[in-house]
């Protein structure tokens, strides 16, 4: 292990010499790796995050490729209790809600995107809907299985619609917002909502807010981070020291998902936000350790040389043990636990890459910058004194 | 202020670390006891999703007033074994047929399913309510009727037969009920049985929970082992900082127990996630006191490291938690609970460290203080 910290030590010597030069090639780095965000995938399809192999994966395969029409929309046609409108339909069945029924079917049918149609208005397309709720009534008496279209209340009855939509998230959300369009410009009586649900406006939805809950977790908890190293430090230096390879770390991340095609998912989605919570001890130890070095009485070389082979090799093994941890999720039979020990395992190795090989230079870098700050407020002090003097003799 | 209270508690422990250790004990036994209310839950699409969002709400408003859209299908499919033998090859066949409504008899007999529909179903009901004998007049049905294609393949060789099951029933209960009604009614020679459906998939996933999160937290358990015995050159210097993820895990699953929060299988791998991240506190603690121990008494180095590490420590639990409770804040409640059972390894890791790690390390020095020192006598 000797070797170890004494390779530790010359890459602690480099950081310190060309503390400049590694700041400018981690910039560029991080920008080349930035680049990878643009080619990122979101996947909102569980049915991949599932084990193929298993029998029961490979029958539901087989039924969708034999029968097509795998998915399912409910359109949910619900009286709406809280209207006190008079005239409003106070039963299901009402005619006024059959109309309705039969011109949302008639409109669906019309999208080649949309393989049948079950509801009411099926029963109603060739006889015409009849005027009275009473006669409706006897209509639907006399079918068999219409019952299940109906709530016993009679206050809700649902369509069934039925598409082949596998595992496009765009024909997902095309399906979807083509349905919702029609239900917007649909001629409906006042009391009567129509909503949607089922597993692909479920999917679509999911998809939606996976995007939303990635950028707005790693926002907040950056904040809060942020905000809570400048009052621990008591300084925004430190703050930003500490934080910046966190952040590198963050990019270098997602980035590196974006080129290597994994995909952020449902299982990976609160990544960043973690990466930010584990990541930010290693800028923490290296910080702390420089700075009791240095407060001891050492030189910047003699510091930053101890500070990266004994923190730097302290936090390289626990790394090392998150990582073990994280990728040993990769065995497990879920693909979704694969991608998962896959995702955090590349983001606790970009964290720590970050935090050993850029965080001494930023630390170098800046406390040079304060010295020269110091030094050269110290000389515009002197200045003025010495100008209010000669002003005084 | 800090620093009186660290040296405070490190004096305490380096002088008491049995009555340490004994106390750890008992909360580590009262945890234990509290694990056995965990239990494994299915998880699916709409309850990833918070329950205010509109399309949330709309499945549970059809969930309450149909009783349920949980669905299973039995698909039965053609699978002759030998040539020009009389086994079915046509899912057509009236015997199938009378099968499938024998079949769909019985399962109305199950308080826990709603409905059953199946071609069978639909034949009758153009049959005056029996099942035609000849094949050719149920070809021609099923290629005039809609209705029917959605319950017969394209090619003939499958047809399903459609459950709608009660929204509060047990995956694995139903799933082993239907297997049994499936074995007990006897079945044409040539067809093939199965059951698939989202009860089916959540059934499947249940049971894998339990297998990976042994295998994974195994497999992690050993890799840590042998990273930190490397790290240490040292069996017991790579054995105690284990305590930290050992106890820490235990303790964290005992305060989800007493939540009566339960595990799904989306969760089946935080075992190994926390001691990934448990055992960092650990290797803190043991790599400052060895560093301590060049050049002080155990007492000291103990009371040292407690108050160098501890700040540092606190700050990057701190962080880690607000990492993980960020989770809570978007609209996917899997996040939250995923944060919520890291948070609770994190935490209690970090407490393992400061309790049980010192006060072994004491133990470990005094004994063999003890031995070195009645060696020398």
């Amino acid at each position: 292990m000797a070797w170890f910290k004494d390779s530790l030590k010359c890459l602690a010597d480099i950081q310190r010499k060309y503390a400049l030069t590694v700041l400018i090639l981690t910039i560029f780095l991080t920008f080349f790796l930035a680049y990878g965000l643009t080619k990122i995938n979101i996947e909102s399809d569980m049915s991949k995050e599932m084990p193929k192999d298993l029998p029961v994966f490979k029958l539901k395969d087989k039924v969708s490729d034999k029968f097509g029409g795998a998915d399912m929309i409910l359109v949910v046609f619900t009286l709406d209790s809280s209207i006190n409108i008079r005239d409003a339909p106070t039963d299901i069945r009402d005619p006024r809600v059959i109309s309705s029924i039969i011109e949302l079917e008639n409109r669906l049918k019309k999208e080649s995107s949309i393989d049948e149609i079950y509801s009411l208005g099926s029963i109603f397309q060739t006889i015409g809907v009849p005027e009275t709720l009473t006669e409706i009534k006897q209509v639907l008496g006399q079918v068999s299985g219409s019952a299940q279209f109906i709530s016993n209340d009679y206050t809700t009855t649902l369509m069934y619609a039925t598409a082949t939509l596998g595992l496009d998230e765009n024909k997902i959300r095309d399906v979807t917002d083509v349905v919702n369009n029609h239900i917007e410009h649909l001629s409906k009586p006042a009391g009567l909502k129509i909503t949607i649900t089922g597993v692909p406006p479920i999917r679509n939805t999911l998809l939606e807010y996976l995007v939303k809950d990635i950028k707005y977790t790693i926002l907040i908890a950056g904040i809060i981070i942020f905000i809570i190293l400048i009052i621990l430090e008591k300084s925004l230096s430190k703050a930003v020291l500490i934080f910046s390879p966190v952040a590198l770390g963050l990019i270098w991340t997602i980035g590196t998902m974006g080129w290597i095609n994994l995909s952020l998912s449902i299982a990976t989605v609160g990544i960043g936000a973690m990466i930010l919570g584990l990541g930010v001890e290693y800028g923490i130890f290296l910080l702390h350790r420089y700075k009791d070095e240095r407060e001891s009485g050492k030189t910047q070389q003699e510091s930053l040389q101890i500070t990266v082979s004994s923190i730097g090799s302290a936090i390289i093994g626990s790394g090392a043990t998150t990582i073990i941890g994280f990728s040993s999720l990769m065995l497990a039979s879920m693909p979704m636990l694969q991608h998962l020990g896959a995702t955090l395992t590349l983001g606790i190795f970009c964290s720590l890459s970050s935090a050993v090989l850029a965080g001494p230079s930023m630390i170098i870098l800046e406390e040079n910058f304060q010295v020269w700050y110091d030094h050269n407020n110290h000389k515009k002090i002197k200045k003025k004194i010495a100008h209010h003097e000669k002003k005084a003799k | 202020m800090i620093k009186k209270i660290t040296t405070l508690y490190g004096k305490f422990i380096a002088k008491y670390p049995f009555i340490v250790v004994f106390l750890i004990l008992i909360i580590t036994a009262l945890a234990i006891k509290q694990t056995a209310h965990i239990e494994i839950e299915s998880l699916k699409y709409e309850d990833m999703l918070s329950k205010d969002l509109e399309v949330v709400q709309t499945l549970d408003l059809v969930k309450e007033k149909f009783h349920g859209v949980s669905t299973m299908q039995i698909v039965i499919e053609t699978n002759p074994k030998y040539v020009n033998s009389n086994e079915i090859r046509d899912i057509r066949d009236p015997k199938v047929l009378a099968y499938i409504d024998l079949l769909t008899q019985t399962l109305h007999l199950n308080k826990d399913i709603l409905d059953v529909m199946s071609a069978s179903d639909i034949i009758k009901q153009m049959n005056n309510d029996r099942i035609p004998k000849s094949i050719d007049i149920i070809k021609e049905q099923v290629e005039d009727n809609q209705m029917l294609k959605t319950y017969i393949g394209k090619d003939y060789s499958i047809t399903l037969v459609k459950i709608r099951l009660a929204e509060e029933v047990d995956e694995i209960e139903i799933e082993k009920e239907l297997r049994k009604i499936i074995k007990e009614i006897p079945k044409p020679s040539g067809l093939k049985v199965d059951l698939i459906g989202e009860k089916a998939e959540l059934t499947v996933m249940k049971k894998l929970v339990v297998p990976d999160m042994n295998k994974t937290s195994k497999y992690a358990l050993i890799g840590i082992l042998l990273i930190i015995i490397l790290l240490f050159r040292s069996i017991k210097y790579g054995l105690i900082p284990l305590t930290t993820i050992i106890f820490g895990i235990i303790w964290a699953f005992g305060i989800m127990g007493l939540m009566r929060f339960n595990l799904t299988a989306q969760l089946a791998g935080v075992i190994s996630m926390i001691m990934g991240i448990g055992i960092d506190f650990g290797i803190q603690i043991v790599t400052r006191f060895r560093e301590e121990l060049k050049e002080s008494s155990p007492k000291i180095s103990l009371i040292n490291t407690i108050n160098v590490v501890f700040v540092p420590m606190s700050i990057t639990t701190f962080a880690a938690l607000i990492g993980f409770k960020a989770l809570s804040l978007g609209k996917l409640t899997i996040m939250a609970d995923l944060g919520m059972v890291m948070s609770l390894g994190v935490l209690a890791c970090m407490l393992a460290a400061i309790s049980v790690v010192p006060s072994l390390l004491i133990i470990g020095e005094n004994f063999k203080n003890k031995i070195n020192g009645g060696t020398k006598k």
